[in-house]
């Protein structure tokens, strides 16, 4: 009997070149992302808001979650 | 700060954006961050729950990378963008986006007429609106959006107008050199 079709079910092993050749890709795309944005944001608050914000936790807060969000792709490229 | 304060300049009132214009912004990127939870959710709950989910962890894991990058980008516009009240001047940062901003600045003494305007339903219910300030200085009128307690703030503007009116010139003299 078929499976039902699931969305999140394992890659077929057609996929298999589009998870060893894009995804890699687009992981390093993401991270360059992350190196920019992390890059301008990080300039803006120490620029501008020296006195406003409290630098040390609003930056352990966003790097938390830009590395939680990047293990999720690393662990879902295995 | 980008502002630099005169010595002996007191900060009297600081104000920010309300919170209800900042969560409306961030509401469509939790409303996206929810996605993938109810997709894992969903799939768990079901008979055969799917054993490898490796390629929706993965772009589950880009979505969350470029929501939480936009999260910091709409958190660093709506704190960086603040109204300030000395005994001397108003003071107003306009932060647009990342890379545009707009410093308005004038002194008390030369406010003309202030304005508060509290317009729609959840404006009148969180209390929160705009000023407009009328000055004599070259910056014609301040337009200080969405700031909570309008009515308190204007009459706090008036209040510190009216004393830095009252106050006597600062004046300064110098000696000229040979005389």
């Amino acid at each position: 009997m078929q499976e039902p079709f699931s969305l999140l079910a394992p890659l077929p092993p057609a996929a298999s070149l589009f998870a060893f050749s894009i995804l890699p890709g687009v992981f390093l795309l993401a991270l360059a992302l992350a190196a920019v944005f992390s890059a301008v944001l990080a300039y803006h608050w120490v620029r501008y808001g020296k006195n406003i914000i409290n630098m040390k936790s609003v930056g352990t807060i966003y790097l938390a979650g830009v590395l939680f969000s990047l293990g999720m792709m690393f662990f879902g490229m295995q | 700060m980008i502002v630099s304060f005169e010595t002996g300049e007191r900060i009297i009132l600081k104000a920010r954006r309300h919170w209800f214009v900042f969560v409306m912004q961030v509401l469509p990127l939790a409303f996206f961050a929810i996605l993938p939870i109810i997709l894992f959710a969903w799939d768990a709950l079901r008979e055969n729950p799917s054993s490898g989910a490796s390629l929706p962890l993965f772009f589950s894991g880009l979505l969350y990378l470029v929501l939480w990058i936009l999260f910091f980008i709409v958190w660093t516009n709506y704190y960086f963008d603040v109204f300030i009240l000395t005994d001397r001047r108003i003071i107003y940062i306009s932060q647009k986006s990342l890379f545009s901003r707009r410093i308005s600045s004038s002194r008390l003494d030369r406010v003309q007429d202030v304005s508060a305007e509290v317009s729609g339903m959840m404006p009148t219910f969180l209390n929160y609106g705009n000023i407009y300030v009328q000055t004599a200085a070259e910056e014609k009128e301040f337009a200080i959006h969405d700031i909570p307690n309008p009515d308190i703030v204007k009459d706090r503007i008036l209040a510190e107008h009216s004393a830095a009116a009252r106050a006597p010139a600062e004046v300064i003299i110098t000696e000229k050199k040979g005389e």
